[in-house]
């Protein structure tokens, strides 16, 4: 029994039909001509596209040495349900993510040590100073907010994060399209000419960072993104001293999708400006597999400042090495609608005096 | 000095409310009252002001409608259009007999985005101006920036459109500066994009007439310079944002390419009849043309343009 072969339209899904005056596949449905010998090679590649391969060898962290953790406490907060690690000698602690009591839960067992640390290099004076920085400028921050917020509060906090680091084997095709514009007697013509356009080869990722806390968004943590892996240190507890640490509640491998998705994301845009003669250009299909995928733990210094204003939380975090300072903030609606009106009134007075001035002249 | 603020913040409210009431919005056909419509919920309250403003401040100069509406209901194009079509249609928008307008569908069930014009829309918004758009808001419709896609992208365009139409330079596949935008600098003896700017005459204004209409665009440039001022300040308040990239921890130099093709697929061309000297003309194809525009017509009978190439993904 005879197969009848049938080959699909790019443009449309229509089913090609063989044009003998052209010698080309055309679409009855679009009008759309395409090459014969393009069309073999593009069914080709469809069947031969290879799935996404992001596998990762998973074992970041080490196991603690026991006289490492004698000294270590984990203390639990029934509010929101996060972990802190903190020596034994700390005492009425406070949750730094909701500002609740925390209580001590037990001996630190079953947790992984970190591989790398990036130790505290702001302290709480310049911390202060960043924050009050982080609230200038801001018209429309309602006056009482900074009086109400206890800045004496702010936590500095060891916070944890999954590492991820690969060679990323890429194909990616794009379709791109360029556009022809010419014209007889009696019309304008628009040839838009559609191509599939092909990358193949390498890049690679280190230290693509995602939070392991559930009790700190994820935005928040991004947000204060990049930290500088050079100053990072081989873990000791000794780093600890004095700080908390956030005892990790998300595991590497409900963090990889994170990790995945960025890395994608990230090798597309890369891959794409190595193309450039088109009118446009979008992602069609890509496959992205990784070599040497391998995670790590760390912590990452972070100052933390919660407060609350007219009944919503408000969160604050500082990057601990960088400075850089984050946190969404409350609006005056009074001061919004003040500055509509003053600026709105003052133009359209003077827009109409104008107009108005100019004719009576 | 806090009390003479707010004494001065209070004057000029109520010269602005003097100013609505006391002038008509002549020209307007029916009764829309707003040009954002965000059924998907994808801007905050002080967006959808800031954008809402901006539009109607921009329409009212124009006396030519620019409305945005979103929804999440996942349709296909040709659904899209149609209820792109019917929105604008059964909710009275557009200026003049002829509804002159056009509005920007946003479905981000299917994250797709279509246009719809109408009346003077139609000439004014080509197949191929239609395309120059879609290319013009795409990166911040992509990247979620949805106020200023809506805004000071896609309100800006259109209005730009628009002035140049009226002096009779409709854009086009033939027009100078083709495929990039903005490219209107030296294009039609100049334009001023700027809301309240120099494009359009009104020769013939009664004196009356002529201090309304001076007072509805005054009022107009008022609250579009008012919702861009409180939207900037407002927009420094937000900080933390989720990052989709992993640019930062790219290993340098490390991107090696062993393999790069680049293979013709197909094309499509497009006619359009060239523009006669009595504007009309033989259609062909998917319905009548005009002017480089795609026509069809909605359930209520209205003619619309837009639409032409289905719409764009984002």
């Amino acid at each position: 029994m005879s197969e009848l072969l049938k080959y699909k339209c790019p443009n449309c899904g229509g089913v090609l039909e063989f044009d003998s005056g052209t010698q080309q596949m055309k679409c009855p449905y679009c009008d759309s001509t395409v090459d014969v010998q393009a069309l073999s090679g593009f069914d080709e590649e469809l069947k031969n596209a290879a799935p996404d391969d992001m596998k990762w060898n998973k074992e970041a962290g080490r196991l603690w040495d026991e006289e490492e953790t004698s000294g270590m406490r984990v203390y639990v907060c029934d509010s929101c349900g996060g972990e802190i690690i903190a020596d034994e000698n700390a005492s009425a602690m406070k949750c730094p993510y909701c500002d609740n009591p925390v209580v001590m839960k037990g001996n630190l067992a079953g947790v992984l040590k970190p591989d790398l640390i990036i130790p505290f290099k702001i302290d709480k004076r310049q911390a202060k100073e960043l924050y009050h920085k982080h609230l200038q400028g801001k018209k429309f921050l309602p006056r009482v907010f900074e009086d109400e917020n206890h800045i004496d509060e702010m936590k500095a906090v060891y916070v944890p994060f999954w590492l991820f680091h690969c060679d990323v084997d890429f194909d990616v095709r794009f379709r791109g399209t360029r556009t022809r514009a010419y014209s007889d007697a009696r019309n304008n013509y628009l040839e838009t000419s559609y191509y599939a356009i092909n990358r193949s080869g390498t890049l690679a990722f280190d230290q693509v960072p995602v939070d392991g806390s559930s009790s700190i968004a994820d935005e928040l943590m991004q947000s204060i993104e990049p930290f500088d892996i050079r100053e990072a240190k081989p873990f000791q507890t000794a780093y600890l001293s004095g700080y908390l640490a956030d005892k990790y509640d998300v595991g590497v491998e409900a963090s990889v999708s994170i990790a995945n998705s960025r890395i994608k994301s990230s090798t597309e845009r890369a891959v794409s400006s190595t193309v450039n003669t088109y009118d446009s250009l979008s992602v069609e299909q890509s496959s992205i597999r990784y070599d040497n995928g391998s995670a790590m733990y760390a912590l990452y210094p972070v100052w933390i400042l919660n407060t609350t204003y007219a009944g919503e939380r408000y969160i604050f975090a500082l990057n601990g090495q960088t400075g850089k300072t984050v946190g969404d903030l409350p609006i005056s609606k009074s001061a919004y609608w003040k500055n509509f009106f003053l600026v709105g009134g003052i133009t359209a007075a003077v827009v109409f005096a104008g107009a108005m001035a100019a004719m009576l002249l | 000095m806090k009390r003479s603020l707010k004494r001065l913040t209070a004057i000029f409210a109520i010269c602005l409310i003097v100013i609505a009431v006391s002038l008509p919005f002549a020209g307007k056909a029916y009764a829309a009252t707003s040009n954002v419509f965000d059924y998907a919920g994808i801007l905050d309250q002080y967006e959808l002001a800031e954008v809402d403003g901006y539009l109607a401040s921009l329409s009212q100069e124009l006396q030519f409608d620019i409305v945005v509406v979103t929804t999440d209901q996942g349709l296909d194009s040709d659904d899209l259009l149609s209820a792109a079509e019917d929105f604008y249609d059964d909710n009275g928008f557009g200026y003049g007999p002829n509804r002159d307008g056009i509005v920007l569908a946003v479905d981000m069930g299917s994250s797709q985005m279509i246009l719809c014009t109408t009346g003077y829309g139609i000439e004014a918004v080509t197949d191929y101006g239609e395309e120059v758009i879609y290319d013009y808001i795409l990166d911040d419709m992509s990247n979620e920036n949805y106020a200023e896609a809506f805004s000071h992208k896609f309100g800006e365009i259109v209005y730009d459109f628009v002035k140049l139409a009226r002096n009779g330079d409709v854009v086009d596949w033939d027009t100078p500066g083709y495929p990039s935008y903005p490219w209107y600098e030296g294009v039609g003896g100049g334009t001023d994009p700027t809301p309240g700017g120099n494009g359009g005459g009104s020769g013939g204004m009664e004196t009356g007439e002529a201090a309304a209409a001076s007072g509805a665009g005054a009022l107009a440039v008022g609250a579009a310079a008012g919702a861009i001022s409180s939207g900037r300040n407002k927009s420094k308040l937000k900080t933390v944002r989720r990052k989709t990239q992993a640019d930062t921890y790219e290993r340098r130099d490390s991107l090696v390419l062993t393999d790069r093709r680049e293979r013709f697929l197909y094309s499509t061309v497009t006619a359009t009849p060239r523009p006669q000297n009595n504007n009309q003309s033989r259609g062909h194809g998917q319905g009548p043309r005009t002017s480089g525009t795609t026509i069809h017509v909605g359930h209520s009978g209205t003619p619309h343009g837009g639409g032409a190439r289905g719409g764009r993904k984002f």
